[in-house]
């Protein structure tokens, strides 16, 4: 069954951290396609870029579960692009791209029996119970009707509208979890909360970017994966936004990569990530597409590199070979099972083999949900904007734990220091090892 | 729960065992993380200690005050991680006087006073268990950089 190939990596996800490995993947899809989802939205609060964001990013990141979405809002007419959707108007254009995802997956209007309720900006809702869904251009606030100031969505700067999506989505699959444990008989696991409707507040207005037209310039790009489609997402959104970015990836779209490429539809599978990357140019931010892998012969054929560089390769060793290839600066996104982490560097480091000094071991597919590779894409564009911006990101890394973003740290930032044992072997790491050399000297 | 440690952890943790313990002493620290993230840590404590070659002591006010800057933190301790001089195993006085036996604390010991490799391949790490024992577990899976 397809849908059991394209919800692969999520099933591997939860069983692993949130059954200790005990649900089956036949039962956590089961209950994934299983549970349905009421989003609700009123003409006001999809008035405005943000709102339209808000509603299609949550959808995106729900569907891509497997979860189903009884969609319940009013025709109204497309603000601005919202990639991968096709049409004029927004309501059609979500079920339409709904019945184009997760084979399986159910969505539509009027869908019986639903697990939670997700309720947008200050649309109107008797379900005290509803988890309401707010936010602002660089913040957002998700919690119970009950507790959550009502406050409609306004404004076009899309980061709050996406924070927003990416924290109300593990709420969709806490629901879906509880259905599970109670159709497979499999205990969740004690350590994490699982009732829906935590009270989440994340507030990035810190990292902010005047709202003028920025020019990122030429930005490369390697590896054309999860995480760079969950950045071109959060960067086609953002207005004036002027860019000529250069994608080097030679793999075709795979039925697994459903579960979390937020660009891709079921009907784009076997196509080349360059190619439908390409497709999504407009305006000012161009992408172009080159179907090659970054390896040692990267100088003769890319010629130079952009003074800025992103990877989003999951695969350590090819973070170290883009930092040998010395750019300007680079920016590092990756996930580890419920965690994103981003972290930029330039050549002097702590680089990203200080950073990530050590390769995992083994060969097993990697479990992946699709709210932590966009939290990932997110806090990789928004590390590219302030750097555009002029604002220092180098030797930083922040880490981002979706499933706890209501805790006390949802988001963390720290410095990086440089480690003796930098695969790179960059200027920083050797000057810590010279200096520990001539400690130990007599 | 595997443990997720934030970048630097593991070198800092070496940097500082093999510092105060001058490679003639045991020396021990502690990992902590928000209680609300399972196995996240984003932190490494070194407690007020006296330590020998063979034996460490915690100042017993030091304690205090850690657990209760833990509770106004919203932070928990998840693991600790001490050296022996030799090989690396968990001793009696580690089965008996870990500082919080509670299921799912995890005891790293590292050997040779962690003037080896930072790798953890030589290291011995168990994981307290609900009636009390100590279950040996492998670090190279349990122990993560977030990567």
């Amino acid at each position: 069954m397809s849908h059991e190939h394209a919800l692969d990596r999520t099933a591997r996800l939860i069983s692993i951290d949130l059954f200790a490995g005990n649900a089956t993947a036949d039962q956590i899809i089961d209950g994934l396609l299983r549970t349905t989802i009421l989003v609700r939205a009123d003409a006001a609060n999809l008035a405005s870029p943000n709102g339209q964001t808000a509603l299609c990013a949550l959808f995106s990141q729900v569907a891509m579960m497997g979860i189903g979405i009884d969609l319940d809002i009013p025709e109204v007419p497309m603000l601005i692009p919202q990639p991968p959707l096709r049409g004029a108007l927004l309501k059609a254009a979500l079920l339409d791209y709904g019945n184009d995802l997760i084979p399986s997956l159910r969505c539509g209007t009027g869908l019986p029996h639903h697990d939670l309720s997700f309720v947008l900006g200050d649309t109107a809702t008797e379900d005290h119970h509803a988890v309401l869904v707010t936010g602002t251009d660089w913040s957002c606030a998700i919690g119970p009707a009950s507790q959550i100031p009502p406050s409609r969505w306004d404004g076009k700067w899309p980061v709050g509208a996406l924070a927003a999506a990416a924290t109300a989505a593990p709420e969709a699959l806490r629901a879906a979890t509880r259905r599970i444990a109670s159709s497979s008989g499999h205990h969740l696991s004690d350590e994490f909360h699982h009732t829906p409707g935590c009270i989440a507040r994340i507030d990035l207005s810190d990292r902010a970017v005047t709202p003028a037209p920025i020019n990122l310039g030429p930005v490369d790009i390697i590896s054309g994966g999860a995480i760079t489609y969950a950045t071109t997402y959060t960067l086609l959104r953002a207005p004036e936004l002027s860019a000529r970015i250069r994608v080097i990836d030679p793999q075709t779209l795979e039925l697994t990569n459903l579960n979390r490429y937020p660009l891709l539809r079921y009907s784009d599978l076997g196509q080349l990530k360059t190619t439908l990357l390409e497709q999504f140019s407009q305006g000012s931010l161009q992408i172009l597409g080159v179907p090659e892998t970054f390896d040692d012969s990267w100088p003769a054929s890319l010629g130079p590199l952009a003074p800025r560089v992103l990877i989003g390769a999951d695969h350590i060793p090819a973070r170290w070979q883009a930092q040998r290839a010395q750019p300007q600066w680079l920016q590092v996104s990756g996930t580890s099972h419920l965690f994103a982490i981003s972290s930029a560097h330039h050549p002097e480091g702590p680089c990203a083999g200080c950073a990530h000094p050590t390769d995992e071991p083994g060969n097993e597919p990697i479990p992946t949900i699709s709210f932590v590779t966009l939290w990932a894409g997110i806090l990789q564009a928004i590390d590219l904007l302030n750097e555009a911006s002029g604002q220092l990101t180098s030797g930083q890394y922040t880490i981002c734990n979706p499933y706890g973003l209501s805790g006390t740290r949802p988001i963390i930032s720290g410095t990086l220091a440089p480690v003796t044992y930098c695969p790179v072997q960059c200027s920083a790491s050797q000057r810590l090892s010279a200096a520990h050399a001539g400690r130990s000297q007599p | 729960m595997a443990l997720m440690l934030v970048p630097g952890i593991i070198a800092s943790t070496f940097a500082h065992l093999r510092s105060c313990g001058q490679d003639r002493d045991e020396c021990v620290v502690y990992w902590t993380g928000p209680r609300d993230i399972p196995g996240a840590v984003y932190g490494m404590v070194q407690p007020a200690h006296q330590a020998g070659p063979d034996w460490y002591e915690i100042d017993s006010a030091w304690i205090t005050g850690f657990f209760l800057d833990l509770r106004h933190t919203g932070r928990t301790a998840r693991a600790q991680v001490h050296t022996h001089p030799a090989s690396a195993w968990h001793s009696c006085t580690d089965d008996l006087y870990s500082l919080a036996p509670s299921p799912g604390f995890y005891s790293l010991v590292l050997p040779r006073f962690a003037v080896g490799s930072r790798e953890l391949g030589d290291a011995y790490l168990a994981e307290h268990q609900a009636d009390g024992t100590w279950l040996e577990r492998h670090p190279d899976t349990e122990i993560r950089e977030i990567s």
